[in-house]
């Protein structure tokens, strides 16, 4: 797709289901390096190899029972606590749903979850994925 | 199905003793009929707050003002007292509405209303349905 993609149109998916009511998802990644600096390297800049790569994924929505939302199948904050209680792996994408649009996916485990209830405000979830084995780039079907 | 919370202000104003007792009906929506008697009520939606989700924008309350119309500064203060006691706080199922959660927000004395020859009192609520 042309053009900056939208905020609102990229999404965390568990399953090929969205997390539902989300307001915010980031995917974060990063990289180890090891230092390799010996005494030839040039004065005064370190010299670096990568090593292993790793991720997480963070996401937020309003706290919510409903499965569906205007028809389509939606993750609810129970679905969401039930994979972090019986500890069992997200099957996550994230990725417009568009096909053949870019699709970024993986194995993980939600490691976080916060739920918060300010006085006269919505209700709201928080939580994190931590990413097990490798990040895969690819097309959304 | 679509919800218009006003009407929910109109049924609570209608149906609560409290209020009725002093304005015996005369709840007007948007502007106050040239025959009205007093007390009055006129009610109105000042503003719609809507939230933005990735499955779609979810409505986050409404804003209503209601506009009390009384004979004598007494009279307007026991009717702006029976109605805040009303709305203070209301969390109730209102038939063909659903929960309906209202929350005072203001109240303020306006100017006195020369051609109706009448106090006028305004106050403004919050309102949400789940």
């Amino acid at each position: 797709m042309a053009g900056v993609v939208s905020g609102t149109d990229l999404r965390i998916y568990d399953g090929g289901v969205p997390l539902g009511y989300a307001t915010n998802c980031t995917l974060d990644m990063s990289g180890e390096t090891r230092e390799t600096v010996h005494k030839d390297s040039s004065g005064g800049w370190s010299e670096s190899e990568m090593g292993k790569l790793s991720g997480s994924l963070s996401f937020e929505g309003f706290f919510s029972e409903d499965t569906t939302i205007n028809a389509a199948t939606v993750k609810s904050i129970e679905d969401i606590f039930t994979k972090f209680s019986a500890k069992t792996a997200i099957s996550w994408t994230f990725t417009t749903g568009v096909t053949g649009e870019v699709e970024y996916s993986g194995s993980g485990y939600i490691t976080a979850l916060t739920m918060g209830a300010p006085v006269e405000e919505n209700a709201t979830y928080s939580g994190t994925i931590t990413i097990s084995g490798a990040v895969t780039q690819g097309s959304a079907a | 199905m679509a919800v218009n919370p006003v009407s929910a202000v109109w049924q609570i104003l209608k149906e609560e003793k409290a209020v009725y007792d002093i304005t015996r009906q005369r709840v007007y929506p948007n502007i106050l009929p040239s025959s009205a008697g007093f007390p009055s009520v006129v009610y109105g939606q000042v503003s719609e707050n809507r939230l933005e989700t990735k499955d779609a924008s979810i409505a986050d309350g409404w804003r209503f003002q209601l506009e009390l119309y009384a004979k004598n500064y007494a009279q307007a203060q026991e009717l702006a007292q029976n109605i805040k006691s009303t709305f203070e706080w209301f969390e109730r199922i209102v038939k063909n509405i659903g929960f309906v959660r209202i929350r005072f927000v203001n109240q303020d004395d306006a100017v006195y209303e020369e051609e109706k020859e009448a106090i006028k009192i305004v106050q403004d609520y919050s309102l949400k349905i789940r």
